[in-house]
């Protein structure tokens, strides 16, 4: 038996117990906190803590031309890195396939749930819109780095400031949030909340930690709005999931999302 | 124009309020945060480990890599993530200012990584990032001489200065010169120098004084931190 | 130049100038500049007669002639193993050190034998200045370990784990009945009669991890394992 094997076969002993490798209750997530303003350069920014996962996300504006097939909203561009800080498996270098996913699969949560009103980032119709930039950087892996990145894009979005645009030099007058003088908030229209959960045998177990993200047979993410309707779906890994399975887990996303947006200010 | 008062209030050879902290990230070897005024950088250390592909591997002598990066929101504007030849070059640098403490002969074959990334900018990164690399190879109990600290100095028109911001390198009207320091105490040996400008040969001596200076009182809270974890 | 005064069992860090005694001769993990004797590494000073010296408190594992680590095959080669046994450099397991026992390495494949991902106690037999790190199984205490976990601490920290005369690993055993494998790099090989008591023995490591140079270590740990 490998050291792999042994570790599944006690993740899977103690679930059946109703028990966690970590202690934890079986569909409880982990302690969250969260740090904001860690840049003042970003209109927003943010640290945030699910267990010993950690992720850096800021949210930045600049000026754009809209798509010529959205020529009356803003552009919304959500980038993720696992920095080479997070584990001694990472590599400075082009993001991998995990990582590419994992920033659609936050940006898909932000962009289908309607999270920010793109309308009202438009300066002029067809012509000048702000593009909305959303950078979440892991400093260090400890399982689940999609729903920690979710947490963190939505929390730095909440506090996000408009910065002011000077329309004459069609240029940014003040960005950041270190100079208070912009006092218009980045327009937030729902908050959804992304919910990761990894199929270990037969158990669901939400919030994984990085040994059962590395053994489970499968994860899917759902994310959720605020009335618990469903804005993306994202199943990973080889095996797969039953109806039974993807309902009961929909059940488990749809309490411990409440649970985490009340967290977030 | 002469730049009589700085803008922050401080004295010429004063440097801004410094915060730092080791053992910040749980999976690295070691790490540290370094903030000196509003720059702040996190570093992160992983090694000494076994370096692949053979062929980049040396005998008798251990390999250092440093990545430099920032964040997209650490400057006011966006900055791309892809490494630009700027982030290139100062890893590079930063690199080099570290590799005489090292001792890098007990780790033939080995690679020593260290990741720095800066959270928030504002003027003096890289010089952030020796002393928060040097923090973290000293939590990672990696074997040094010493403690290489680094510091920006400089000056506005006639006036040397110590740790510019990012508005005093953009003073308007006047020459402003930014010099980049690191340097070794116990080697007596300045191990980063880079410098822009347009600055007199008795100014740029006086800088370079005064940027030492400036190193030896980082080094001195530097080694306070790294006692403190202990305590 | 003033005299640099140095107490036993000070915390020294990297860099530091412990002596500017010529009288005085710098011993491991330190050494000489002029008349300064530096500190390589963050510990301890040990101060015996006119050595001066650094028991570090932080550190990689430097593995030594004829220490029992736990580790991990990382990779099959055809008549051996790549050994991860948390040092700088992958150890070789040659087949032939496999076990006291004869193996005819000709018709033998080492998959059959391990593979990646098992978890081995082994002995380090050769390490040389060119990084050269052999290791054997050779010898009743190393095998395969087919059951159980493994958990890393710091190497440094690892007396502190073991106790005096073992009494701190005595101590978890008895209370989580279970069996313990520790050697210096800091893996710690542990096998519970259940799985809660694998957890206790989880929680007691990472209570040495965040304590091994405070007091009060057994108090605390006696309470943890009630």
């Amino acid at each position: 038996m490998t050291l792999e094997n042994n570790i599944k076969k006690r993740i899977i002993e103690l679930a059946s117990e109703g028990k966690r490798i970590d202690g934890r209750k079986l569909e409880e997530t982990r302690k969250i906190e969260i740090i904001y303003d860690i840049s003042n350069q970003a209109e927003g920014s943010c640290h945030v803590k699910l267990g010993k996962t950690e992720v850096m996300v800021g949210v930045k504006l600049g000026l754009g031309e809209p798509y010529p097939d959205t020529p009356d909203a803003g552009n919304l561009i959500v980038n993720a890195e696992v920095t080479a800080l997070a584990g001694k498996e990472y590599e400075p270098g082009p993001p991998k396939e995990e990582v590419i996913t994992m920033a659609r699969v936050v940006d898909r949560g932000v962009r289908e749930s309607g999270c920010v009103d793109m309308k009202k980032l438009v300066i002029t119709k067809g012509e000048r819109i702000w593009t909305l930039f959303i950078d979440a950087y892991v400093i260090n892996d400890a399982g689940n780095l999609i729903d920690a990145s979710a947490i963190g894009a939505l929390a730095a979005l909440k506090k996000a400031m408009m910065p002011v645009y000077n329309k004459k030099d069609d240029k940014i007058e003040i960005t950041g949030n270190h100079v208070k003088m912009s006092t218009k908030k980045l327009p937030i229209a729902e908050e959804p909340i992304a919910i990761t959960i990894a199929k270990v045998g037969d158990y669901l177990l939400p919030d994984p930690t990085k040994e059962e993200n590395q053994v489970s047979d499968a994860t899917l993410t759902i994310t959720l709005n605020k009335k618990d309707k469903g804005v993306s779906l994202q199943k990973g890994g080889s095996e797969g999931f039953t109806k039974t399975e993807f309902e009961k887990a929909l059940k488990i996303a749809i309490k411990n999302s409440k649970d985490i947006r009340a967290q977030i200010k | 124009m002469v730049y009589k008062k700085r803008y922050d209030g401080r004295k010429f050879d004063e440097m801004r309020k410094m915060k730092m902290e080791v053992g910040v990230i749980d999976n690295a070897d070691g790490s540290a945060v370094f903030q000196i005024g509003n720059t702040k950088v996190i570093a992160g250390v992983y090694g000494p480990k076994i370096l692949h592909p053979q062929r980049l591997r040396q005998e008798g002598k251990g390999v250092l890599r440093v990545h430099y990066r920032m964040m997209p929101f650490s400057v006011s504007e966006r900055k791309n993530p892809r490494p630009g030849r700027r982030d290139i070059e100062l890893s590079k640098v930063i690199k080099e200012s570290l590799e005489s403490a090292i001792f890098l002969e007990n780790f033939g074959g080995s690679v020593i990584d260290i990741h720095v990334y800066v959270v928030q900018g504002d003027a003096g990164t890289r010089c952030a990032c020796v002393c928060a690399a040097s923090l973290a190879l000293a939590d990672a109990g990696i074997p040094m001489n010493d403690l290489v600290a680094g510091v920006a100095s400089g000056s506005v028109g006639e006036q040397v200065l110590l740790d510019l911001t990012y508005d005093e390198e953009h003073v308007e009207n006047e020459d402003v010169t930014d010099m980049a320091i690191a340097y070794n105490e116990n080697l007596d040996k300045v191990t980063l120098l880079q410098m822009d400008g347009n600055i007199s040969e008795k100014n740029m001596v006086k800088a370079l004084e005064l940027g030492i200076k400036g190193c030896n009182i980082i080094k001195k809270e530097m080694q306070k931190v790294l006692k403190k974890r202990y305590e | 130049m003033e005299k640099i005064k140095l107490e036993n069992k000070e915390i020294v860090v990297t860099g530091q100038i412990m002596s500017n005694d010529m009288g005085i001769v710098p011993g491991k993990n330190t050494f000489r500049i002029g008349e300064k004797i530096i500190a390589k590494q963050t510990g301890l000073s040990e101060i015996k007669g006119v050595v001066m010296k650094i028991i570090p408190l932080t550190g990689t594992y430097t593995p030594e002639y004829n220490d029992e680590v736990v580790g991990k095959i990382i990779e099959t080669q055809s008549s051996g193993w790549q050994v991860d046994i948390g040092a700088p450099h992958d150890a070789y397991l040659p087949m032939t050190e496999y076990s006291l026992a004869y193996i005819d390495t000709r018709r033998t494949d080492a998959m059959d034998l391990l593979k990646k991902g098992d978890m081995v106690f082994v002995r380090v037999i050769k390490y040389t200045q060119t990084k050269n790190l052999l290791v054997s199984m050779k010898g009743r205490r190393y095998s395969k370990l087919k059951e159980g976990i493994i958990k890393k601490i710091t190497p440094q920290k690892v007396p502190r784990l073991i106790g005096k005369r073992g009494s701190m690993i005595t101590l978890i055993k008895k209370a989580t009945n279970s069996n313990m494998l520790v050697g210096p790099n800091g893996w710690i090989w542990l096998k519970g009669n259940t799985v809660e008591n694998e957890l206790k023995i989880v929680k007691s490591i990472e209570l040495v991890e965040a304590n091994a140079h405070k007091q009060g270590l057994t108090e605390k740990m006696e309470k943890i394992l009630k």
